[in-house]
C-alpha cells in the first residue's frame, strides 16, 4: 500500500471528489433545457445526435407498411450522399428486402437499380420514372412500383 | 414487448457463459462480479456457437444458439465447483464510502442510460452497419455470408469479427425483430456489469473504501466518454469491459502462482468485438509480460501464452469462418502497412488531443493523471495498463498517417471512441498507484517482487 493509512483515506476522499465533479458535466447541460423537451420520447434511435439522419429514417420507417417485407426496391434522393444514407440503413430496416443502390458512394449503378420492382423517393418533386405507378405518399417522400423492365 | 424480450435476451447471457463463475479464480468475488465473468463467457460461447452453427449450416434459433453454449458452461462450472475457492471477505466499504460512491456511479449510469433512451448518443455506425448486420443476421437465422460477400456492403466492414452482431441477433431473435431504439439502451449495461468486478478487483491492492471510489471515478468519466463520443449501439461499451477487467485483473494480480483466467477470457472476449481488441490484447499481454520480466518473475513466456492464445484462437476462428465461406480473409488495412504519410504528422499530433476532451473537457484525463505522477509510482508494475495507453495513441497515430486527405474529420469522428479503452486503462493505473501502488523505493525489485495484501 502506498502511504499511511490517513494518507491513503484522504486520497480516496480526493478520488470521490474527482467523480463528483465528473459528474456534472453531463448534468450541466440538462439543467439549461425544458424537462418537457427532455422528456419528448424519441421518433428515430438518432433524433437528439443526428437530424437529417433522423429524418432519412422517419421516410424509410414511413415506407415500411406499403412494400412487402421481401421487395425489391431502390432508394432515390436528390443527392448522391442522402441516396448513400438511405440505402444503408435499408439494409437494416428492411432486412428481408433486396435493397438495391442507384449510386454507391458517389458512382451510378444504374444496372442494380434497373432490377428494382419499387422505388422509394425521398424528397423528390416528381417520380424518376413517368411510368411508375405511385403506392403510397409519406413524409418526405413517395413510394412507386416500376413498371416491368422489357 | 418485443423490447422485453430482447432485454431478457441480453440478461441471460450470463446464464450461458455461467460455469464460468465458478472458475477457483473467480469464486471469490461477489455475485455481481462473478456475473460478470458469466456474461463474458456467454458472450465469447454465443459467438462461437453462432459462426459454428453457420458453417454447419443449421439455422439459427434461441435452443440452437443456447444449447452448446449451456452445455459447456454447465459441464465447466461441475468441474470447477469441486475445488475449493480461496477465501475473500465480502466487500465492504464505509457506510459513508458506499453512500458516496453508490450515489455517484448510479448516478452516471443513470445519466448515460437516460441519453441512450432519449437518442441522446446513438452511433451512426449502429444503423449502418452495427445494427444492421444484426437485423440481417436475425433474418436469415445465420451470418448473412451472401450479404457480407456483396460488394455493396461494403460500408459495412464485413471483416470486422462478429461478437456485437451476434450478439444483438440473438437478442433480436428473441424479440422477433430488431427493436432499434432499445438496443443503445443496452449498451449502458456492458458499464454497469463490469462495475462490481473493477471493484472486486482493485480491492486486492486497496482498502474497499478506495476500491469504490476509484470505481466510482471510473464509471462516471466513462460513462460522460460514452454519451460524448456517441457510443450507444456500437461496440464500444463491450470493447470497454473486455479490455478493463482484463487490464484490472493483471494490474492486481498476486504473482508466479496466480492463474490467468479472467484476463485471457477478456482479452478473446476484445478481439471478438473490435479489431482494436486484438491491437489492445497484443499490447496488454506484452506489457504483463514485460513487466514480470523487470519484477524477475520467472516463467514469463510460458505465463504469456495462456493468456495470448485465447484472443488468437478466437481471432484465427473467425479468420477460419471466412475463409470457409469464400470470404476475404483477414482484416482490411487503410492502405499499404508502410506507406505512411508525413505531411499531417503535425496536424495528427495537435488534433487527437483536442478530441480527448471525454464530454469532461479533459477532466477525467487531467485527474489520474495528475494522481499517477503524484504517486511516484513503480512504473513497470503498471505496465499491463500502460502500454495499452502508449501503443494504443501510437497505432492510432500511425493509422491516421495513412490517410491521403487532411485527417482531421476522421479524427473527429474515431479518437474520442477509440481512445476510451486508454482512457480507463490511465483511470486504474492511477488507481493502483495512488491507492494501493508500493511507492518507488530504492531497493526496487526487493518492494515489487512481492506485493503486499490489503
Amino acid at each position: 500500500m502506498s502511504g499511511p493509512a490517513p494518507d491513503r483515506a484522504r486520497r480516496a476522499r480526493l478520488w470521490l471528489a474527482g467523480a463528483l465533479v465528473l459528474c456534472l458535466f453531463p448534468l450541466m447541460p440538462r439543467l439549461g433545457r425544458s424537462l418537457r423537451e427532455q422528456l419528448r420520447l424519441p421518433a428515430t434511435p438518432v433524433d437528439r445526435t443526428h437530424g437529417e439522419w433522423a429524418r432519412e429514417w422517419l421516410f424509410l420507417e414511413s415506407c415500411q407498411p406499403f412494400l412487402p417485407s421481401n421487395a425489391r426496391f431502390t432508394v432515390l434522393a436528390a443527392d448522391a450522399d442522402t441516396e448513400m444514407a438511405l440505402y444503408m440503413m435499408a439494409i437494416g430496416l428492411f432486412p428481408a428486402g433486396q435493397p438495391l443502390p442507384h449510386t454507391y458512394y458517389g458512382m451510378p449503378h444504374p444496372e442494380q437499380a434497373a432490377a428494382a420492382q419499387y422505388s422509394l423517393e425521398y424528397r423528390k418533386s416528381a417520380p424518376e420514372n413517368p411510368r411508375a405507378r405511385l403506392i403510397a405518399r409519406v413524409p418526405d417522400g413517395a413510394i412507386y412500383e416500376r413498371p416491368p423492365t422489357p | 414487448m418485443s423490447s422485453l424480450r430482447f432485454l431478457a435476451a441480453m440478461l441471460a447471457i450470463p446464464v450461458l457463459g455461467a460455469g464460468a463463475a465458478f472458475h477457483p479464480s473467480v469464486r471469490r468475488y461477489g455475485v455481481l462480479a462473478r456475473a460478470a465473468v458469466a456474461l463474458a463467457m456467454g458472450t465469447v460461447a454465443l459467438t462461437l456457437t453462432g459462426l459454428v452453427l453457420t458453417l454447419a449450416g443449421v439455422a439459427w434459433s434461441l435452443p440452437a444458439l443456447a444449447a452448446p453454449p449451456l452445455v459447456v458452461s454447465l459441464a465447466l462450472g461441475a468441474l470447477w465447483s469441486r475445488s475449493v475457492p480461496e477465501p475473500r471477505p465480502a466487500f465492504r466499504p464505509s457506510r459513508r464510502a458506499a453512500a458516496a460512491a453508490g450515489a455517484v456511479a448510479g448516478l452516471s449510469l443513470l445519466l448515460l442510460g437516460w441519453t441512450f433512451v432519449m437518442s441522446g448518443a446513438t452511433s451512426i455506425d449502429y444503423l449502418l452497419f452495427w445494427g444492421v448486420k444484426a437485423a440481417r443476421f436475425a433474418q436469415v437465422r445465420g451470418i448473412d455470408v451472401g450479404l457480407l460477400r456483396s460488394f455493396y456492403f461494403g460500408h459495412a466492414v464485413p471483416d470486422y469479427p462478429p461478437a456485437v452482431p451476434i450478439v444483438q441477433a440473438w437478442g433480436a431473435l428473441a424479440a422477433g425483430r430488431m427493436p432499434w431504439r432499445l438496443v443503445p439502451v443496452t449498451s449502458a449495461l456492458w458499464l454497469a456489469a463490469a462495475l462490481p468486478l473493477v471493484c472486486g478487483l482493485l480491492r486486492r491492492r486497496m482498502t474497499d473504501d478506495g476500491a469504490a471510489a476509484v470505481g466510482a471515478f471510473w464509471t462516471t468519466a466513462l460513462a460522460a466518454s460514452l454519451a460524448a463520443s456517441i457510443s450507444g449501439g456500437n461496440a464500444e461499451a463491450p470493447l470497454l469491459f473486455f479490455e478493463s477487467i482484463a487490464i484490472a485483473g493483471l494490474l492486481v494480480e498476486d504473482g508466479e502462482g496466480e492463474g490467468r483466467f479472467l484476463p485471457a477470457l477478456m482479452l478473446a472476449g476484445a478481439a471478438l468485438t473490435k479489431v482494436e481488441g486484438s491491437v489492445a490484447a497484443l499490447l496488454i499481454v506484452a506489457g504483463a509480460a514485460v513487466r514480470d520480466v523487470v519484477e524477475g518473475r520467472r516463467r514469463v513466456f510460458a505465463r504469456s501464452l495462456p493468456l495470448l492464445a485465447p484472443p488468437v484462437l478466437v481471432v484465427c476462428a473467425w479468420f477460419l469462418f471466412q475463409w470457409r465461406m469464400g470470404l476475404q480473409v483477414g482484416y482490411r488495412s487503410h492502405g499499404s502497412l508502410l506507406a505512411v504519410r508525413t505531411e499531417f504528422l503535425a496536424t495528427i499530433l495537435a488534433w487527437i488531443p483536442r478530441e480527448l476532451g471525454a464530454g469532461t473537457y479533459w477532466l477525467s484525463w487531467a485527474i489520474p493523471i495528475a494522481f499517477l505522477v503524484t504517486a511516484r509510482p513503480v512504473v513497470s508494475r503498471l505496465f499491463p495498463a500502460l502500454f495499452l495507453v502508449g501503443g494504443l495513441f501510437g497505432f492510432l497515430v500511425f493509422d491516421y498517417m495513412h490517410d491521403a486527405t487532411d485527417p482531421r474529420e476522421r479524427i473527429g469522428w474515431t479518437a474520442p471512441r477509440v481512445s476510451q479503452p486508454a482512457l480507463s486503462a490511465c483511470i486504474l493505473a492511477a488507481g493502483i498507484a495512488s491507492l494501493g501502488g508500493a511507492r518507488r523505493t530504492h531497493a526496487v525489485r526487493g518492494a515489487t517482487a512481492k506485493p503486499p495484501r490489503p
